[in-house]
């Protein structure tokens, strides 16, 4: 390539990218499933209400949609989060890391299987305090835990203007009630997750 | 004459005070995130190799530049600050003569990254000892640069 090209060349490329990545910081949208607010409080079978998100929350999830619901039945309380990063796609973190990052010691983990996919169940201790959550991501059609995964599809739904999938959202479940579920029929006692 | 250098390196100049600034938030991250902590030190140490390696007289390369420009696109696009700050190491070689240098100056940039954080979590490094290892790690690829450019002073000392 000859010296006069080679400048031409370079400022290009200088143009383009200060162009194009302005553009995408103003419009850094993937192509979301349907809306989250959509998602019912209550159903058959189930009472629920909508719980607040603390400010540290609502200031780490920034433009992201997310909701956190509270889901009786019976003697089963389980709160439900559910983040769509489609408008901030570091809203959503690998629970494993952010776990251990806010002090949580993971004390076991278990893969339990779900509707379309398997789900992860981990341990958690903080000093004498004792938790289990479970989490997997869902892209509409399939349930998994590998983060790696949720990246992958993700970034291929951005790269293609969403053309190509969904933006994967992360559902968090924990229990909250005396009794810890069965978790793997999960789904079957709050089907409003199916819908996720 | 030093006009026309300057505008000869302003393309891979302007490349890389873009790629520091859609890199900037990552201060947040160093603050806030355990298994981040260190990462400013590592940067200091990483920038003040990168200042130590920078050579008037090398021509920024154009691929560089592309490929700098190229990660910077698509980690917008995918909202991956990992692509982002690695755009960010690839463009910061422009101005470094390409040579076994560069490797070290790859590893000491590697551990001011947050994704190196997410790898030390993963591999079970505990958060309290995050900070030491990026330290440690920035510190262990200074060492080869100090050693090669002694021994190159020495050289031509005596050539």
């Amino acid at each position: 390539m000859d010296s006069a090209n080679g400048k031409v060349l370079q400022w290009l490329i200088v143009l383009f990218v200060v162009a194009a990545t302005f553009a995408f910081k103003v419009n850094a949208t993937g192509q979301s499933q349907d809306a989250l607010s959509d998602i019912p409080i209550s159903g058959y079978g189930f009472d629920g209400r909508v719980l607040a998100f603390s400010e540290a929350e609502r200031t780490f999830l920034g433009d992201a949609e997310a909701i956190k619901h509270e889901y009786s039945q019976a003697n089963f309380r389980l709160v439900v989060v559910v983040v769509d990063g489609s408008n901030n796609r570091h809203a959503v973190h690998d629970p494993m890391f952010c776990l251990r990052g806010a002090g949580f010691e993971i004390t076991n983990q278990t893969a339990f299987p779900i509707i379309n996919g398997h789900g992860e169940l981990i341990s958690l201790a903080k000093g004498a305090a004792k938790q289990k959550v479970a989490f997997w991501f869902s892209n509409g059609e399939q349930r998994y835990t590998a983060f790696s995964r949720y990246l992958f599809e993700s970034a291929v739904n951005r790269l293609t203007l969403g053309t190509i999938g969904t933006q994967p959202r992360m559902v968090t479940v924990y229990s909250v009630g005396e009794r810890i579920p069965n978790w793997s029929s999960v789904l079957d006692r709050f089907p409003v997750l199916m819908d996720i | 004459m030093k006009m026309n250098k300057l505008v000869e390196r302003l393309p891979g100049i302007i490349i890389v005070m873009h790629a520091a600034f859609l890199t900037s938030s990552i201060t947040n991250e160093w603050r806030h995130s355990p298994f981040d902590a260190g990462g400013h030190i590592a940067f200091a140490v990483w920038f003040v190799l990168w200042l130590v390696l920078l050579k008037p007289n090398v021509k920024p390369s154009i691929y560089l530049s592309l490929a700098a420009g190229l990660g910077l696109v698509v980690g917008m696009m995918t909202d991956l600050n990992v692509v982002i700050h690695a755009a960010l190491l690839i463009a910061a070689l422009q101005f470094v003569r390409r040579d076994i240098a560069c490797l070290p100056l790859l590893l000491a940039g590697i551990a001011w990254l947050p994704s190196f954080g997410y790898v030390m979590a993963m591999a079970g490094v505990d958060e309290a000892n995050a900070a030491a290892v990026r330290v440690l790690l920035a510190l262990l690829a200074a060492a080869p640069i100090v050693m090669l450019l002694t021994t190159r002073k020495v050289a031509m000392h005596h050539g």
